[in-house]
């Protein structure tokens, strides 16, 4: 390995990180100007945007393939496609940043969700533990930084604290967990830890290693029970880091849980299927998958904010990817990243029309959001359109991603009898997701058919606003005619990597 | 050599758990430096020498001293003592102590269960460390390089004091910043 080497693998993050020091540089020699925001918000975002769209030109031109230092850093199709999803979805939350109200420091802003980025594409971009670690903590930080960038709103300060400090002890339980893997196996790279533990079969030590590393990926992608920080984040942050938080982070967080257990856990799987259950990872991803489909969604119907709403739903819908995850096939794993892909965007865009909810109407109760489709009618119908999508009805993306989850649950695990082994988790995931229209439907209740109150301001949106979530809306019906846009090269990549 | 471990392992215990269960900021420091010390002589005494010196000087020396400052200059006072022994009611830690105490014994019993080789006893020194840092981990080395300042460009806003309130430029109306 040498340098040039190293320096052409990490090129699209260190164009991320030289564009985010250029804004910190930006903000720091406004800093005699910072009485006016507005030009400082949009010479900071242009540049971000800049830095991005280079960062994925990048990775679209660039040819190198393969993978150094022991797979330290590893670039494939796979990996190109997610960081090029994690960019894209950084990008819109940077115009979200954009449209919220100027703040101070906001070039810093900026600068920290790029590191968030930069953390994100690392996790993406590896195979071996300690780099993993570290794109977490990157990633982990930034994002601790954003929710409570508001410091003068005391629940954005609130949402900070339990963020950071459930994370920091997920942390901790992840870095105790992947310590006795290592032990375990001697190695820190992910495919040698397969062989081992194919080699060695489910000891003790393993165990208790596996249970404490899932305790630190089940906070990442928010499972039950290490959910408790999600609602409050969500409603406390500001709505680009929230966004950020729910789209990005949990992209990231089950493209390497999968890599994780396919890979490294390969071997250690055990088994759900009813009435034969075997000791091993999926059991304990069935458990979480089970207990978060019908935490989430059940919460979800009683909450009157619609940040919460999203919340609980974005915990359901961790759900249901864990389901087809655990069926470890190349084929369910394709499935669970285009579904999470999807589910990135429409929440990315739900979050997009929450955040112009919010600044009309400083609030987000299901009541602010009535009358919306007289007031900004492309708005509103993009709502339609994303939640429509999550709660999975065709012919919309989330229909299919919920569509290729299920198909391929099914087909894997078979019981002693024939029949399909996961069919339980299955059934209770159709279930929940019945349920979970009635809560998408309570929200475009309010949008489409109740009248504003009188004298409820305005909702107006800005062009960049409406631009982004019509974006949005559409990628999310052209994925519902044609998924295999998306599905296409990801099973492609799929079957390159597996 | 094992006494000695044993030893060492015993006072890392008994400090860490009195940093816990202190409830003056100072005084739980001082019983945290301490245990790094204890912490320190246990990776010499399994090979790791290097490591162990690694211990002392920058948490035991550096980090620690500046939470002292830290704490210091922060004025943490009989009130903040008090506050800290309110939190410390049993009603807290009687759950996750619950937890914790079923983890501890979980663990405990696998590693006694495992069939583990002797652990080898060859000592590594600062050449070694050294060259697995600038060889095969050399990217993870500048990964955590990237890691520190990611945070401290958060903790350079974070310690802010934001004397005025945010920007307003829309007309004065509220919302989410």
């Amino acid at each position: 390995m040498n340098y040039i080497e190293f320096t052409v693998f990490l090129l699209p993050e260190i164009v991320l990180l030289v564009t985010a020091l250029a804004v910190i540089g930006i903000d720091c020699a406004r800093r005699g100007k910072a009485a006016t925001g507005a030009g400082g918000t949009l010479a900071s975002a242009s540049l971000c945007a800049a830095g991005i769209l280079v960062a994925a030109l990048i990775i679209l031109i660039m040819p190198q393939e393969g993978r150094i230092a022991g797979g330290m850093l590893v670039l494939d199709p796979l990996t190109r496609l997610f960081k090029l999803v994690l960019l894209a979805m950084t990008l819109v939350a940077v115009l979200m940043l954009m449209e919220t109200r100027p703040v101070r420091h906001v070039g810093e802003n900026f600068a920290v969700m790029l590191f968030a980025a930069i953390g994100m594409m690392l996790v993406v971009g590896t195979e071996e533990l300690l780099v993993l670690f570290i794109g977490l903590e990157l990633t982990g930080i930034s994002l601790y930084v954003l929710v409570g960038f508001a410091r003068s709103d005391i629940r954005s300060a609130e949402a900070a604290l339990k963020y950071f400090l459930f994370g920091s002890v997920s942390a901790a339980f992840l870095l105790f967990g992947l310590s006795l893997i290592y032990g375990f196996s001697g190695s820190t790279e992910l495919g040698e830890i397969g062989v081992a533990m194919q080699a060695g079969g489910m000891e003790p030590l393993l165990a208790v290693g596996l249970v404490m590393t899932l305790v630190g990926f089940g906070f990442k992608v928010a499972a039950v029970p290490f959910h408790l920080w999600a609602p409050d984040v969500y409603q406390g942050a500001p709505a680009p880091a929230a966004a950020l938080v729910a789209s990005a982070s949990k992209v990231a967080g089950f493209f390497i849980l999968a890599k994780v257990l396919l890979l490294g856990f390969a071997g250690a799987e055990g088994g759900a299927a009813w009435g034969g259950f075997q000791p091993g990872w999926v059991p304990l991803i069935g458990v979480m998958a089970a207990l978060s489909m019908v935490v989430g969604n059940l919460a979800a119907l009683v909450q009157n904010r619609v940040r919460r709403l999203l919340a609980y739903s974005g915990i359901g819908h961790a759900g249901f990817m864990l389901i087809a995850l655990m069926a470890a096939t190349p084929a369910a794993l394709a499935s669970v990243l285009f579904y999470v892909v999807i589910y990135g965007l429409t929440t990315l865009g739900a979050f997009g029309v929450v955040t112009v909810v919010l600044r009309a109407r400083e609030g987000d109760r299901l009541s602010d959001f009535a009358g919306m489709s007289r007031q900004a009618p492309l708005l509103s119908f993009s709502m339609l359109i994303f939640f429509v999508s999550l709660a999975g009805l065709p012919p919309l993306a989330g229909f299919f991603g919920k569509f290729y989850l299920f198909t391929s649950a099914m087909g894997a695990q078979a019981a002693p009898g024939g029949q399909p082994g996961m069919l339980w988790l299955v059934l209770l995931a159709l279930v929940m997701s019945a349920i979970s229209l009635y809560y998408y439907l309570l929200v475009l209740k309010q949008i489409f058919f109740v009248e504003a109150a009188e004298g409820t301001p305005v909702i107006r949106a800005s062009k960049t606003g409406t631009w982004t979530c019509s974006i949005l809306a559409a990628a999310t019906i052209v994925l519902g005619c044609y998924p295999g846009i998306l599905l296409g090269p990801i099973r492609l990549a799929v079957g390159a990597a597996f | 050599m094992t006494v000695a471990f044993y030893i060492t392992a015993a006072i890392a215990l008994l400090t860490t758990m009195r940093v816990v269960t202190h409830t003056n900021a100072v005084h739980a420091l001082l019983y945290f430096v301490i245990s790094l010390l204890s912490v320190a002589l246990m990776f010499y005494l399994i090979g790791a020498p290097f490591v162990a010196a690694l211990e002392v000087i920058i948490y035991a020396g550096a980090i620690m001293v500046l939470f002292l400052f830290v704490i210091m200059m922060l004025n943490v006072g009989e009130e903040h003592a008090r506050q800290e022994r309110d939190w410390l009611s049993r009603r807290f830690w009687a759950g996750p102590g619950v937890l914790c105490a079923a983890l501890l014994a979980i663990t405990a019993w696998v590693i006694i269960e495992t069939a583990h080789p002797s652990v080898g006893h060859e000592v590594v020194g600062a050449r070694d460390v050294g060259a697995s840092l600038f060889g095969p981990y050399l990217i993870a080395v500048q990964l955590a390089a990237l890691l520190l300042l990611g945070g401290l460009v958060g903790a350079s806003h974070l310690r802010r004091h934001d004397r005025r309130t945010p920007l307003r430029t829309d007309g004065g109306k509220g919302g989410e910043s």
